[in-house]
């Protein structure tokens, strides 16, 4: 098991250099430069300046050997729109807030949408069970920008309950977490019921119901362990994303959020920002993934066998 | 016990020799017959297959039902309210909404359905091959698709559209593809993991079945409810992200319109003109759940653990 | 799911992505929402029925504790003098500094400065400072207006607006690494007085210009990291900042230090960082927010209905012009780019582009423009009307320029390109109304192609693009707008033309107002008729406020900032 961790640590390095070299090339082929973004038709002086400044008139590989160079030492480098701002403070000031309405979303979801989920195979084909999917569907159907604009005015203008813009209350909470739990609900919910259904119709759910373990018994240790395992992938992946915030809700919401920051990042093409976000993305990405294989490992016995070798 | 009136004659055999039983028995059917026979039979996927057949005849027929030009401006009629001369409303310059579903219709489908599909077949034999070889196979596959998944979708459409210069629907597709296939590599790997060790696989390894066939035939069948459910979840997220992409010059071609550019258009003045936004969005809502439904019912029919 | 969301998100990169850069083409009606006094370009206008009440300087009646909250369209760049680069910064710079000289009531006022010279020749500017104080209590001195013009001119902080100073003796060529700071026209023989040397007359120099002064000591305490957060910078203007929300908000209290502290009323004013549409009118329905500029027909209807909001229809003194690519082989030929420019319903335009805030374009510069006292606009008429009346047949002059490029005489055989910026669904929306005008009145088949803001940029600046949408605001003078095409490779429509060049140039060092105007008008008209660009409408936004607030600086131009706004009976 150790032996496994540190193999994929290893790969985790290997992923990160990867990735940071293909978005360091993507960066620097599309169209567009920091300074073209920054400043209405920028004499071409001025951009040489700009250029050499930042050591951007070097080939390629001279920048990419340099940054490389640079990251190794742990350091992240500067934004070029905002001047006097490191990667490394953006993240410390930006991740939070991402993360808390993330985590606190996700958070919902995943339970509000399990729940629903195992009420509904529960009860399958019956209202229960027709409700959570109608639920489902319109969760996945109805884009979360609508969700956010109608909640917006019809809560903090019509019946103003809550502040319409803004972080740091718990009031400012409220609004971004319920529109961002509600696709992962709708998902977790629809998994989640597949999965029970599945988990109720093999061989050993029958055993065990024909031994006459009583209903309780059987869903619980049987069903539910069994079938929470595909929905152990899911909540990793999105576990590994709740850094990146969700661009839309930060938007309409006005938040301070990873999200809403680097893809004005990319807008601007503010190459280091872009490539800093992205290594930090990675790796908390990479990290989430390895929980989720680990995860599984420990979940299901079978698997347990199948990576020793 | 009682004792039971036993008749002598009710155990003489009926006639029927040992070749006619066999007959009796019925054909003995393949796997996909007999799944398509059970999907035949679902009523709830036969009703959402023939909701998809009357949107694509909708998409189809419906700019001549109403005899309005999608591209028609009229900027005298803008943001009208649904009327008898306008079904679904006119939008921001007069065109009459009821062509523009219509039409923005055709575009979605094709995308919805095509994308949901490559994502699957990629997604699922890659992770099916990963999951079969196991080892350091899957270790080295499944860092791929860790690394694409960790490249800044962004930018890689904004290169994408430098380098492709065109917007036709391979291209959509293309674009929209490229990397989304990874979350169901990983899910589809997750799942087969488990099914690897069962010993219906160990037995098909030894009889020296190919990789693939192995993943076609018993891996996906056993792991279809899950791949179904990802699947029909990205339907409308590929109807939406085309809208995305034409923002980038990747999309539709202007004046040609789809459902995601509608819902997208009616967004900044959601509070004034819902139905701007209600139509687009019922529509790929109906699309949706025709594609749930049936999607759940070919999971009835598929998946072996159903079968019983 | 996690893709699904995504790419919802990424599909809303909608507003924010234009509101983000400096002037950069601003191909985007709703951006129009800016916090009016604060930009330099976006200020209030006055409609045909009102004269503008200037400022009022001496206040009695204002509320004891007046406050405001007030919106920021995106997060500043930096403050610092020497790396900033966008009007949000800017916006808070004319707050926390003082310039040597501000706009106020459309007129160059002294601020830092309290009075100037010019000399004769128009050479050179001796400015005497003003007793003002920094807000630790130490005094301003001309050095510190100095020390920010060596800064900017020093290439090791690469300013991307240096451009700006360029008039200034030296400036360039220092700047450029070619020469040593010595050189700088600049000097401060005393702590009170300030000498400025240009290169030749420059008649826009100070309406053109904003002259900050910079703390030594507070830049080499924090070095690169000066002008990043609130207690990172200090200023010497009406207020002080006093919090810094990265993205999120910015608190200003009064300055007791500052110089006319007497005539700042308000003790304190929030400004919100918001980029979304519906939630900026949201904020300011249920006040949050106590102003706001509106360019959206629909909110516009619905705040109008509320009797107790006032109101106010202002200028934004931005022109949305369409550039064609002389270089292109189609549109190089004048009378196809003349077709395509009149082949536009400019009216139709203003009405559904800027939900009617707009005024459609009679020329490039402005109705606010002004040439000392002279109106230009009023001076230079209706260009487009004239070459509209001189061109009748807009399909003839197509076929007519498309003969003599060799194009053939079929319009329906030629296909053009018209790309965009914007990554909004709204640009896509005006840009296929512009498509449809351009079909019908040419018979021509046009192809619209979309790219993210900074893809369009480096494609309009590289001469990559057939016709392109822009925007450019205006400064008081109509040379700032002018002379955008009378640079070296002929501006983004690569028109290079001598005579034109001559004219602006000879127009800015023009001492006589008359004389200036002429120049400018023939240039003007010389630019229109050989169609390097077709301006479309002038940009503009209704103002609505809530009735405590009082005493908006209501000329576009105006760099007062928040200084004199207060509220009365909150």
């Amino acid at each position: 098991m150790w032996k496994y961790i540190l193999k994929r640590l290893g790969y985790m390095l290997l992923t990160l250099l990867a990735v940071v070299s293909i978005t360091f090339l993507l960066v620097h082929t599309i169209p567009g430069d920091p300074f073209t973004s920054m400043v209405e038709d920028l004499p071409e002086e001025t951009r040489q300046l700009y250029m050499e400044k930042y050591g951007f008139d070097k080939p390629l590989i001279v920048q990419y050997v340099r940054y490389i160079t640079q990251l190794l030492t742990g350091d992240l480098g500067a934004s070029l729109r905002y001047p006097g701002r490191k990667v490394g403070e953006i993240v410390a000031q930006y991740a939070p807030v991402s993360a808390s309405i993330g985590g606190l979303a996700l958070f919902m979801g995943v339970v509000l949408g399990l729940t629903l989920g195992i009420l509904a195979a529960l009860k399958q084909n019956r209202w229960p069970d027709r409700l959570v999917m109608v639920i489902a569907l319109l969760g996945t159907a109805i884009p979360t920008f609508v969700i956010a604009a109608v909640l917006q005015y019809a809560l903090t203008v019509t019946w103003p309950v809550f502040p319409t813009t803004g972080y740091g209350t718990w009031k400012h909470l409220v609004l971004p977490v319920t529109c961002m739990c509600v696709s992962p609900l709708a998902s977790y919910a629809r998994y989640m019921r597949s999965s029970v259904l599945d988990t109720a119709n093999q061989d050993y759910i029958l055993t065990a119901e024909a031994k006459g373990v009583d209903r309780f018994h059987i869903v619980t240790r049987h069903i539910l362990r069994n079938a929470i395992l595909p929905c152990i992938t899911m909540i990793c992946v999105s576990v590994g994303g709740i850094f990146s915030g969700s661009f839309i809700i930060e938007k309409i919401f006005a938040i301070p959020g990873l999200g809403k920051y680097f893809i004005s990042a990319i807008n601007d093409r503010d190459y280091s920002v872009v490539l800093g976000l992205n290594v930090i993305f990675t790796g908390i990405y990479v990290m989430a993934m390895l929980l989720s294989d680990i995860l599984l490992m420990l979940c299901d016995p079978r698997l347990r066998l199948s990576n020793d070798k | 016990m009682e004792n039971l009136p036993l008749n002598e004659q009710d155990f003489i055999p009926l006639g029927a020799s040992a070749s006619e039983g066999e007959v009796l028995a019925g054909k003995p059917m393949t796997y996909w017959q007999d799944a398509w026979q059970r999907f035949r039979k679902n009523k709830v996927a036969l009703f959402a297959a023939i909701l998809l057949v009357i949107i694509a005849l909708f998409t189809i027929f419906g700019p001549a039902i109403c005899g309005y030009d999608f591209t028609a401006q009229n900027v005298k009629i803008r943001n009208q309210a649904p009327s008898t001369e306008h079904w679904f409303g006119t939008d921001s310059l007069g065109r009459d909404l009821f062509a523009r579903v219509a039409v923005g219709g055709r575009v979605s489908i094709i995308i919805g359905i095509c994308g949901a599909l490559i994502v699957g077949v990629i997604g699922c034999l890659y992770g099916g091959l990963a999951a079969y070889f196991g080892g350091r196979v899957d270790m080295v596959m499944m860092r791929i698709v860790d690394i694409l998944s960790s490249i800044p979708n962004l930018l890689l459409v904004i290169l994408l559209s430098v380098v492709l210069e065109s917007s036709s629907i391979p291209t959509l597709l293309f674009a929209m593809t490229i990397t989304s296939w990874c979350g169901v590599a990983r899910i589809v790997r997750a799942q087969m993991l488990q099914i690897n060790r069962s010993e219906y696989v160990m037995a098909a390894r030894i009889m020296g079945v190919s990789p693939v066939k192995i993943v076609l035939t018993h891996f996906i069948p056993n792991t279809i409810s899950v791949i179904i459910v990802n699947l029909t979840f990205r339907i409308p997220g590929f109807i939406f992200s085309e809208a995305f992409l034409s923002y980038v010059g990747l999309g539709v071609a202007a004046p040609n319109t789809s459902w995601g550019t509608l819902a997208s258009a009616a967004q900044s003045t959601l509070l004034f003109y819902p139905y701007q936004m209600l139509f687009p969005s019922l529509f790929i809502a109906l699309t949706t759940l025709s594609f749930t439904l049936m999607g759940d019912g070919l999971r009835d029919a598929l998946d072996p653990k159903m079968r019983r | 799911m996690k893709r699904t969301k995504k790419y919802l998100s990424l599909m809303l990169t909608v507003l924010m992505v234009l509101a983000i850069f400096v002037g950069c083409a601003s191909n985007q009606p709703q951006d129009n929402t800016a916090e009016p006094t604060a930009e330099p370009a976006i200020t209030p206008e006055a409609t045909a029925t009102e004269e503008p009440a200037p400022q009022e300087t001496d206040i009695q009646d204002a509320d004891a504790d007046s406050y405001l909250n007030v919106l920021l369209n995106s997060e500043p760049s930096s403050l610092d003098v020497a790396k900033f680069l966008d009007t949000y910064s800017r916006s808070v710079m004319y707050n926390i500094l003082e310039p040597l000289t501000r706009i106020q009531n459309g007129v160059v006022t002294g601020a830092g400065a309290e009075t100037w010279e010019v000399s004769e020749d128009g050479l050179t500017y001796t400015f005497h400072l003003r007793d003002n104080k920094w807000s630790d209590g130490q005094a301003v001195v001309a050095g510190d207006y100095l020390y920010a013009l060596q800064r900017q001119a020093d290439p090791a902080n690469a300013w991307p607006l240096a451009s700006d100073m360029f008039s200034i003796v030296g400036f360039e060529d220092i700047f450029g690494g070619n020469a040593d700071m010595s050189t700088l026209g600049v000097t401060a023989p005393d702590d009170k007085t300030l000498v400025v040397t240009l290169n030749s007359a420059d008649t826009g120099f100070l309406t053109n210009t904003d002259i900050f002064p910079c703390r030594k000591d507070y830049v080499e305490q924090y070095g690169d990291q000066y002008g990043a957060d609130a207690d990172k910078v200090i200023g010497c203007g009406p207020f002080v900042l006093k919090e810094w929300n990265h993205s999120s908000s910015l608190v200003f209290e009064k300055n007791d230090q500052y110089w006319e502290a007497d005539a700042v009323k308000l003790t304190k004013y929030t400004s919100h960082i918001m980029e979304d549409m519906n939630a900026k009118m949201s904020s300011f329905e249920n006040g949050s927010l106590d102003y706001i500029n509106v360019s959206n027909i629909d909110y516009i209807n619905k705040f109008s209905a509320d009797s107790s909001l006032n109101s106010k229809k202002q200028s934004a003194a931005r022109t949305f012009i369409i550039v064609f690519n002389c270089e292109d082989s189609v549109f190089s030929n004048q009378k196809i780019r003349l077709a395509f420019s009149l082949a536009l319903d400019r009216e139709t335009m203003a009405e559904i582009i800027t939900g009617g805030t707009g005024t459609a374009a009679t020329g490039l510069v402005p109705e606010e423009c002004n040439v000392g006292s002279i109106n230009f606009r009023e001076a230079a008429g209706d260009v487009i009307g004239k070459l509209q009346n001189e061109n009748p047949d807009v399909k003839a002059l197509l076929i007519e320029g498309m003969e003599e490029a060799g194009l053939g005489s079929d319009p329906s055989a030629l296909t053009v390109k018209f790309a965009w910026g914007a990554t909004t669904a709204d640009a896509r929306t005006y840009s296929e109304l512009i498509q449809q005008m351009w079909q019908e009145a040419l018979g021509v088949n046009v192809e619209l192609e979309f790219n993210d803001s900074s893809t369009h940029m480096s494609n309009i600046n590289s001469g990559n693009y057939q016709m392109a949408s822009t925007s450019w605001g205006a400064n008081p003078e109509p040379w700032f707008q002018l002379s955008r095409w009378a640079n070296a490779k002929g501006g983004q429509s690569r028109w290079v033309n001598e005579e034109y060049t001559n004219l602006v140039k000879q127009g800015v060092s023009a001492q006589d107002e008359t004389e200036r105007t002429e120049l400018y008008r023939q240039a003007e008209e010389m630019l229109l008729s050989e169609a390097a660009i077709a301006p479309c409408y002038w940009t503009g936004s209704i103002r609505f406020s809530y009735s405590y607030v009082k005493n908006f600086s209501d000329n576009v131009f105006d760099t007062t900032g928040m200084k004199y706004l207060y509220t009365q009976g909150r």
